[in-house]
């Protein structure tokens, strides 16, 4: 069986979804089968190889096997949530086609396709954001124009790209390297580009901030790490190194200073996730690409954690009439508790899995300056208290949760793994460093 | 065919650029749902004769037919919900957010052209004809100020497909790829759905408001 095919399911199945979309008791575990199914096929099939599709080449290597299951397990973990709790009629087939179009921009040979794919992908998350009647639009435009405004210049870049090697010294390189920092940097929504997607995290179903914060971030991190890989004078292009980590350093003190400002939890998860985005741009800035792989699957644990505890309590108090996170958390101590672990392992404190990415790349950069291991020191601080102060004050409960198994459950399942990846942290770096090394990164 | 539109190409020859020129430049001092949708229908008819000099004609009829979907998908999200007598958000898109008056559009407009103009002599990129690097390039700087001056979906969205339209001029004849051309105009009709379902939304939820 060809490969092409675990690319082809979620486009084939998402209209069959989209039919039942009303019925979220049938398109919820449906989506979530596809994706688990997905994610074992990718285990199973014969990958490491190649397939061709009207002449465009789909890699599937190790790396990018790996990134694929960790996509579609991260995916059928939504579409479980969203079966119990209602994230929008549209979340399922869309969330099942931005899978599909996230699969293709992972597997494309070619950066070109990447990037449209992409592009595609990011108008189906304005469907998404909106999710259903509502008189304010702010969130879905503000992420609908800088998104579909940056495309235009990455898809130039990226046929650049693909079709010549550049001598690194010259005009066009300078203009491609300067283009795709410009590109992704506001893609990835790093500084100076950190307000692009707060309005839409504001606006967002707490699932829809998830797939934002996630499986987008995490591909087109993945795409900037495989660009690099295909291209050796980017990677030894100092400019680049700079660039990479000038963004993450800026990401990080950003990040956590105005993580320490906010009382709003969609705020302080954007900012929480900015500051652990810029762990990964620095890790691949400074050429440790087998931490910043690391570091984006321990992201995707979190984000998905934090983000399901989040909307579990938002749930449950919007019941209760209340709108703080604070309001039902002793109601609920599983959310509660699921909430702090999951803004804990953003932040990367000791005992996560982050703190050991953020020591290595500590213990990496301290050649360079004591500096970088005091900005993610107190990066981690900043925001490991803005997340103990949101669970502060608040209402009290007077209707009980409803009796509920499931979110439970997948949030209790994701509090152990993320324990787990922060105790026993060495067959996951050991993972990565297989992978950075996959793609010829010697770290 | 292909005599026919060399034939009507050939006749539109010097009116295509500033026949764009000209719709667009109304679009950003006038606004207005008609108008938006005017220069629409003539940036795509334009853009598909442009691009007929240089690549396959089946290459840009697609243009055409892109531009037929996206037409078809926002005229009703325009006439029956965005002007029509049950909208009750006012007719938007008249002034800017700023409260701009005619006066800053017109000037907008002039500084526009010379931007345009200087990027055709600064850039004038390998083999294409000049009148379709001015319109490319112009529709690129046009796409962008509708958006800057937009408060609503419907101009947010008219100048995100302006700004395609000028960006594939300059791409689709050094990249014309079935896979690729399929993507681009996948992007156009799903920036027109967006917008259709954006503004439908708004608008329920205004009623729901009301009524609410």
């Amino acid at each position: 069986m060809s490969p092409l095919w675990v690319l082809a399911v979620p486009f084939i199945t998402a209209p069959l979804v989209y039919l039942a979309r009303r019925a979220s008791r049938l398109a919820g575990p449906i989506s979530a089968a596809i994706s688990l199914g997905l994610a074992l096929s990718a285990l199973i099939l014969p990958w490491a190889t190649r397939a061709e599709l009207m002449g465009w080449t789909f890699v599937f290597d190790t790396p990018r096997q790996a990134v694929y299951i960790v996509l579609q397990l991260g995916m059928a973990g939504l579409f479980l949530y969203g079966w119990r709790i209602s994230q929008g009629w549209s979340f399922f087939p869309f969330a099942l086609m931005a899978s599909a179009l996230l699969g293709i921009a992972l597997t494309s040979q070619r950066l070109l396709l990447s990037i449209l794919a992409l592009e595609l992908a990011g108008l189906l998350l304005v469907f998404l954001i909106q999710s259903g009647a509502r008189e304010r639009t702010r969130g879905a435009l503000s992420f609908l124009v800088p998104w579909f405004l940056a495309g235009p210049p990455l898809v130039y870049i990226a046929r650049t790209l693909d079709q010549a090697a550049l001598p690194p010294e010259t005009a066009p390189a300078r203009f491609i390297a300067a283009g795709l920092a410009v590109g992704f940097g506001l893609w990835l929504g790093t500084v100076p580009f950190q307000g692009f997607p707060l309005s839409a995290l504001e606006d967002s179903p707490p699932m829809v901030s998830a797939l934002l914060l996630g499986p987008y971030r995490i591909i087109i991190a993945a795409l900037l790490v495989l660009a690099l890989a295909q291209h050796p004078w980017l990677a030894a292009d100092p400019r680049i190194a700079f660039l990479l980590q000038g963004a993450g350093g800026l990401s990080i003190l950003v990040g956590g200073v105005l993580a320490l400002l906010q009382s709003s939890p969609a705020v302080l998860l954007a900012y929480a996730a900015l500051a652990d985005l810029g762990v990964v741009l620095l890790a691949v800035g400074t050429g440790r690409v087998d931490i910043a792989l690391y570091q984006l699957a321990l992201h995707l644990g979190a984000v998905v954690l934090l983000t399901m505890s989040w909307g579990a309590l938002r749930y449950y108090g919007a019941l209760n009439g209340h709108h703080g996170v604070a309001a039902v958390a002793n109601r609920t101590p599983w959310a509660k508790w699921g909430y702090l672990l999951g803004g804990l392992a953003l932040a990367g404190v000791p005992l996560s899995g982050g703190f050991i990415s953020r020591w290595a790349l500590a213990r990496s950069l301290a050649g360079t300056s004591p500096l970088w291991g005091a900005l993610l020191v107190g990066a981690a601080a900043a925001v490991g208290l803005s997340y103990l102060r949101q669970l502060n004050g608040g209402g009290e409960a007077v209707v009980d949760p409803p009796a509920e198994r499931w979110v439970p459950g997948l949030v209790l399942a994701l509090m152990v793994l993320n324990v787990g990846l922060g105790l026993v942290p060495v067959p996951l770096l050991d993972l990565a460093r297989t992978w950075a090394q996959g793609l010829g990164f010697s770290g | 065919m292909r005599v026919l539109i060399d034939l009507l190409a050939g006749l539109l020859q010097n009116a295509i650029a500033p026949g764009l020129l000209l719709v667009i430049g109304l679009l950003i001092l006038r606004g207005g749902w008609r108008l938006s949708l005017l220069a629409l229908a003539a940036q795509y008819a334009a853009s598909g004769l442009l691009l007929s000099w240089t690549v396959s004609l089946s290459v840009a009829a697609l243009k055409w037919l892109v531009g037929a979907m996206v037409l078809f998908i926002l005229y009703p999200a325009g006439r029956r919900l965005l002007w029509g007598a049950a909208y009750p958000l006012g007719e938007p898109a008249t002034e800017s957010r700023l409260g701009l008056n005619t006066a800053f559009r017109a000037a907008s407009v002039a500084l526009l052209v010379v931007v345009a103009f200087g990027l055709l002599y600064r850039f004038p990129l390998g083999n294409l004809d000049p009148a379709i690097l001015f319109s490319s390039y112009w529709l690129l700087c046009a796409g962008l100020v509708v958006i800057f001056l937009a408060r609503d979906p419907w101009m947010t969205g008219v100048g995100l497909l302006i700004y395609q339209t000028g960006f594939e001029l300059l791409f689709t004849p050094v990249e014309q790829d079935l896979i690729v051309a399929g993507a681009l105009a996948a992007l156009h009709i799903l920036v027109a759905l967006a917008l259709a379902y954006l503004i439908t939304s708004k608008v329920a939820g205004a009623r729901m408001g009301e009524e609410g």
